[in-house]
């Protein structure tokens, strides 16, 4: 616990709210963290008990703050939420404790005839189907005391959420990287192509079914994303005051989508979402996965600051030089941290710093996800942190 | 314990509602329900 946590917390505001003002050659960069599982394996204790137990998946992101000092976090070690669906006797989760390894079992569960189903009713088929293919233990003859079990479970990890994030803007000064205004949110398009159909039969609907696409994204937004939208349109207006972000979301399915496609099946609908985000003064950090250039330009027609793409292989110079209106986020790759030297990986965040960081509007943080020991060396990631967290523009 | 249908819907929601220890009181069914639908909402979601 820091004795000045909440002086530090305003001055991690301030150089968060420069960067998204893209206030140009800020006093300080802000420096954020990507990292999920590697922080447990840095801790030095198994993936399986940091993962289901919350006291200790506390411990070991405070551990991880104590040792490096980021300014935001984008995960707390709630990404994986094994313990609920481990209740529900799901395999969705795959622990690998030798081989130091989280995997998240993919799985389409909406079938090609069953399109049109999914849009009559998303609730009757999400109930009657989707929970039936990914729980063995949701079936008929269920006891009331293993649904309340659930509803527990599914309480305290809302209640360790909560905790750690209060813990850590109180106790370590680093503010919350979200207010979420209305509630969080997953587009249709998303969940479409990473819940219902997979990669596979996603790109086939988008080439033969594409009405039926249509139907069933809207569907899915009429039933789970409208009332969030309401919600937020009647949100007041202005940049939250305690968090780096009003909004977050996370791009993949453009990843298999030409420009037409992603004129046609994604632009519309996140369109929605991003005008309300305008409109309010608020603003969205959206991870691209893969290459996202596909979406640049519509970015840029917002409002100053209103976006900031988090890119994963995108050049940020690249975007910072193209994207005038985008605050840009990422830009050390978890490669060079996981097998360059201390030189080589301080030579980059210099290079970011002074190149980037300089023009403004931009958060440093990681490519990618650190989920593996090898997307970071400890003593990589320290040089870089100790790095940046002293250097100053004057 | 009891056991109860589940998988139909809505028939389980109504049961599910009724029986569970929710925090809302037992003639509140809409609010009962909607919350039931946003707990297996995020369960389905993961």
């Amino acid at each position: 616990m820091l004795e000045n946590a909440d002086e530090l917390r305003a001055k991690r505001l301030k150089a968060f709210n420069d960067a998204i003002s893209l206030k140009e050659n800020p006093g300080k960069t802000p420096h954020v963290s990507f990292f999920v599982t590697w922080k447990i394996l840095d801790y030095g204790c198994k993936l399986s008990e940091a993962l289901m137990d919350y006291e200790l998946m506390k411990k070991v992101v405070k551990t991880f703050q104590e040792k490096y000092n980021f300014d935001g976090f984008v995960e707390y070690g709630n990404r994986n939420q094994c313990r609920v669906s481990e209740h529900m006797g799901s395999s969705l989760y795959k622990v690998d404790d030798e081989k130091e390894a989280l995997n998240y079992i993919d799985m389409a569960v909406c079938n090609d005839d069953e399109l049109a189903e999914y849009a009559k009713d998303p609730m009757k088929f999400t109930w009657e189907k989707i929970m039936t293919r990914k729980y063995p233990y949701w079936k008929d003859g269920v006891s009331v005391d293993f649904m309340n079990r659930l509803n527990r479970e599914v309480l305290d990890f809302g209640k360790f959420n909560g905790e750690i994030m209060g813990d850590m803007a109180k106790d370590y000064g680093v503010p919350n990287l979200w207010e979420f205004r209305g509630g969080m949110t997953t587009l249709g398009i998303e969940y479409v192509f990473q819940t219902l159909r997979g990669i596979k039969g996603f790109s086939i609907d988008m080439r033969r079914n594409k009405q039926l696409l249509h139907d069933v994204i809207q569907a899915y937004e009429e039933c789970n994303l409208y009332p969030i939208h309401e919600q937020m349109k009647a949100a007041p207006a202005g940049h939250s005051k305690t968090a780096v972000f009003d909004g977050d979301l996370t791009m993949l399915a453009h990843t298999v989508m030409n420009a037409k496609q992603f004129d046609e099946f994604y632009w519309p609908y996140l369109k929605k979402q991003l005008d309300i985000i305008e409109s309010h003064d608020w603003t969205i950090r959206i991870f691209t996965e893969g290459f996202g250039e596909i979406c640049w330009d519509h970015m840029n027609e917002y409002k100053p600051g209103t976006v900031c793409l988090h890119v994963e292989h995108d050049d940020v110079l690249d975007l910072r030089k193209k994207c005038s209106g985008v605050v840009v986020m990422g830009g050390m790759p978890n490669q060079l941290l996981g097998t360059g030297t201390k030189e080589e990986c301080i030579a980059k965040a210099k290079y970011l710093l002074d190149e980037v960081g300089s023009r403004g509007g931009f958060l440093l943080s990681q490519n990618m996800l650190g989920s593996y020991r090898n997307d970071a060396k400890a003593e990589n990631l320290k040089a870089v942190c100790d790095y940046v967290n002293a250097y100053e523009r004057v | 314990m009891e056991k109860i249908k589940v998988c139909d819907y809505p028939e389980g929601l109504h049961i599910l509602a009724k029986e569970m220890d929710l925090p809302f009181p037992a003639d509140d069914v809409k609010d009962r329900e909607n919350y039931l639908l946003g707990i297996i909402g995020f369960v389905a979601g993961l």
